[in-house]
Formats: structure tokens, C-alpha cells, sequence
């Protein structure tokens, strides 16, 4: 039960701070920053659901990119600006860090064999990244717009 | 200048800025459309590749017009990118006149951006969190506040410097991996790999990665082409960095 709590509301919180502090690296405007947390918070959340409930890395990530790319969407016809303020922060916990770490590590002690499948690794998931986003970037506006246009906006 | 030249220099200034703030080519070339659109007349042609802006005005009074830009600098700035659509939605709808867009642009393109200070704060806080979403404990996290702190202040010095673009990953990844394994040598309860995956993480291309594959599958395959290769040299230049340090670590 613990570790249900840790992995499915702390990890999500941590996501979410972190990946405000990115949104901030990437000057986003400021009112626009806790709804790019809150699309890493509901990425993250859908990657640790299917990666406990026995999925590969690939499937989790696949998944986790449409959830957060179809959140990006909802998000950026309410608040009526483009996708990829809330698109590009949102999946960020899902880059394949460990994976290029381990191509280094590999590399470093000359395994040629190790090196290649650590490679090939980074490559599948940088590819189920991209896969993920396209397909949902490509689905039809009317699907995602069904929460109201946020009109206070000053110039909108 | 007449209405064309400053028309067609509307859309190349807002095609300019976002190109330069990290827009996808899609975007760019719709907005440049849109903007050259106002002018009522057909077969208006905006082209974006990864560096280099064309847009094309026919006239048949007075011969086409036709001109390109170089986009040199690439930065991520999600503000710029809002403001130029905002302005070019503005402009389209009619509320504003073709020099009050421009004086937009030049307005947009002198606008302030986060202090040093909070950005490689931003930085810090992120390398801090994905530590520990990656496996490490709060040691990890905490000692990753101050690697990822001092990673921010190189990376934003350097984005200010004119350096070449990889530059600012490869010195990134030599100082995270240097501080990462200084800290490893006096903690060494600490993980030494969780600190550096989760300090990388930001540095990592996942911007350039799902703009590329949105313009190879859109079509786009100039850009889409150059812009994986930009993605392999920031990915094996940041990796280029941190192997550096690690080798350093494991000599001495």
C-alpha cells in the first residue's frame, strides 16, 4: 500500500515540480507553468499505471506520450496557445536518460555488443516518443475541444 | 515601403522569431501563410527549413515578390513563441494595422526572458526531482540540486556567448559528470548514476527529438532530416561530455 502511494501520488508530484522548473528553463509564459506540471504529473501517472500492471518500457512510454500529448491538446484549445507549451514539458520524464547513460557506461568499457543494444534501447524509446506524439498530433481539433475557450486573456 | 514589402516583412520577422524560439516547421509556415493571406491574392507561397525562410508574394501588376532569410540563432522560448501567435492572430482578425504588427515583432524580439539566477534555479530543482523519479534517494536528490545548480549556470552563460551549438551540451555533460563524481568521491552513499541521468535529463534533445519526428511523418523531410542529425550531435556531444568526466573519475 506504501509503495502504492509512493509510485502513484508522490512520483507524480515530484514530476510535476520538476518539470515546472523546465517549463521556467524554457520561458514559458508564467500563468502557463503549473498547467505544463500538470501535464508531466498526468504522463508520469499513466507511465507508472501500465509499468506496474506489467508493461514493457516501450508500451509504458508509448501510452504515457498519447496521455500527455492529448492532455497538451485539451490544454492548448482552452487556453487558446499553441501545443508545445504544455507539450514539450509534459514529456520530459519519459527522454531515455538511463538508456543513453548506459551507452556511455558501455562504450567506456569497450563492450561492443553492449554498447549496440543499449543503443538500439535509447532508439526504441526516443522512437515510441515520437510515434506517440504524431499519432495524437494528427487526430482531428473537434476531438479535443471540449472545454471552453478561456477568453480573459488580454489580447485574445 | 509599400503595403507588399511590408506585408511580406511581417511574415518573415514572425517567421524569424519562431523559428528561433524553437517552433515546429508546421507552425512557422502556418503562420506565415496566414499572415500573407491579408493580402487577398492566390498561390502566396511560405516555405520553412531548419535555417532559412522563403516566402512568395505574387503580383501580376507589378512581378512577384520573393524573399528568404537566414535564421542563425536556435533557442527554446515558449514566450516569443505565444507572442508571435497572439500578434499574428491579432494582425489576420484585423485588429491591428500591418506597422503596429511590425513594431509588435521588434517589441516581441527585445522581450526579457527568466533572470540567470531562476533559471539555473529551473535547473537545479529538475535535475533534484528526476534523481529520484529515476531510482535515487533523497541523498541523491539533494546532492543533484547542487550538480544540476552549477550544470543551469554554465548552460545559461553559455547560451548568452556566441559559441557554437553543441558547445553548450559537451560542456554541460563535462560539468555534470564532474561534479557528479566529485560529489560521489566525498558522499559515497551517494548513486553515482542516478545523479547523472537525472541531471542529464534536461539536457537531453527531447524537444528537437519530437519536432523531428513530426516533420519527417508531416513531410517535411529537409527539416525533419537535419533536424535528427542536429538531435544525434547534441545527444553524442552531451555523451561526449559526461564520458570525459567519468573517464577522469575512474584514472584517478
Amino acid at each position: 500500500m506504501n509503495e502504492q502511494i509512493f509510485y502513484y501520488i508522490v512520483h507524480p508530484l515530484i514530476a510535476f515540480v520538476a518539470c515546472m522548473a523546465y517549463a521556467i528553463v524554457c520561458n514559458a509564459p508564467r500563468r502557463e507553468i503549473p498547467y505544463s506540471g500538470l501535464t508531466a504529473f498526468i504522463c508520469w501517472l499513466t507511465y507508472q499505471l501500465v509499468i506496474r500492471h506489467g508493461g514493457t518500457a516501450f508500451v509504458a512510454t508509448l501510452l504515457a506520450t498519447c496521455a500527455a500529448t492529448s492532455f497538451a491538446r485539451i490544454l492548448s484549445y482552452h487556453r487558446m496557445l499553441p501545443t508545445i507549451v504544455y507539450h514539450i514539458p509534459g514529456i520530459l520524464p519519459l527522454v531515455p536518460g538511463a538508456a543513453v547513460y548506459r551507452c556511455i557506461t558501455s562504450a567506456m568499457e569497450g563492450g561492443a555488443l553492449d554498447t549496440t543494444v543499449n543503443i538500439l534501447t535509447a532508439f526504441k524509446l526516443a522512437g515510441a516518443i515520437g510515434i506517440g506524439s504524431v499519432i495524437v498530433l494528427v487526430l482531428p481539433q473537434k476531438w479535443f475541444s471540449f472545454f471552453p475557450r478561456h477568453l480573459n486573456r488580454k489580447d485574445a | 515601403m509599400d503595403y507588399d514589402t511590408q506585408l511580406i516583412n511581417l511574415a518573415l520577422d514572425a517567421g524569424e522569431l519562431m523559428l528561433a524560439s524553437g517552433a515546429e516547421t508546421f507552425r512557422v509556415q502556418d503562420t506565415m501563410k496566414r499572415i500573407l493571406s491579408v493580402s487577398g491574392r492566390d498561390k502566396i507561397e511560405a516555405l520553412a527549413m531548419c535555417t532559412l525562410l522563403i516566402v512568395t508574394l505574387p503580383r501580376e501588376e507589378k512581378g512577384p515578390l520573393s524573399m528568404a532569410r537566414a535564421v542563425k540563432s536556435r533557442d527554446v522560448n515558449f514566450e516569443k513563441i505565444c507572442a508571435v501567435n497572439d500578434m499574428s492572430r491579432a494582425f489576420v482578425s484585423g485588429q491591428i494595422t500591418v506597422e503596429e504588427a511590425l513594431d509588435r515583432c521588434h517589441a516581441i524580439y527585445d522581450a526579457p526572458n527568466f533572470r540567470f539566477g531562476t533559471r539555473a534555479l529551473a535547473y537545479a530543482l529538475n535535475g533534484a526531482g528526476f534523481a529520484i523519479m529515476v531510482g535515487g534517494g533523497v541523498l541523491d536528490g539533494f546532492v543533484s540540486f547542487f550538480v544540476a545548480l552549477l550544470m543551469g549556470a554554465t548552460l545559461v552563460y553559455l547560451s548568452d556567448k556566441k559559441v557554437p551549438f553543441f558547445f553548450g551540451p559537451l560542456m554541460g555533460g563535462l560539468v555534470t559528470g564532474l561534479v557528479a563524481c566529485g560529489a560521489h568521491l566525498f558522499l559515497p552513499g551517494t548513486q553515482l548514476d542516478k545523479m547523472i541521468i537525472g541531471t542529464m535529463k534536461a539536457l537531453l534533445p527531447g524537444l528537437a527529438l519530437s519536432k523531428a519526428m513530426r516533420d519527417l511523418l508531416e513531410g517535411n523531410l529537409i527539416s525533419g532530416n537535419s533536424k535528427v542529425v542536429e538531435v544525434l550531435l547534441n545527444a553524442v556531444s552531451i555523451a561526449g561530455g559526461v564520458a570525459i568526466a567519468l573517464t577522469i573519475f575512474h584514472m584517478s
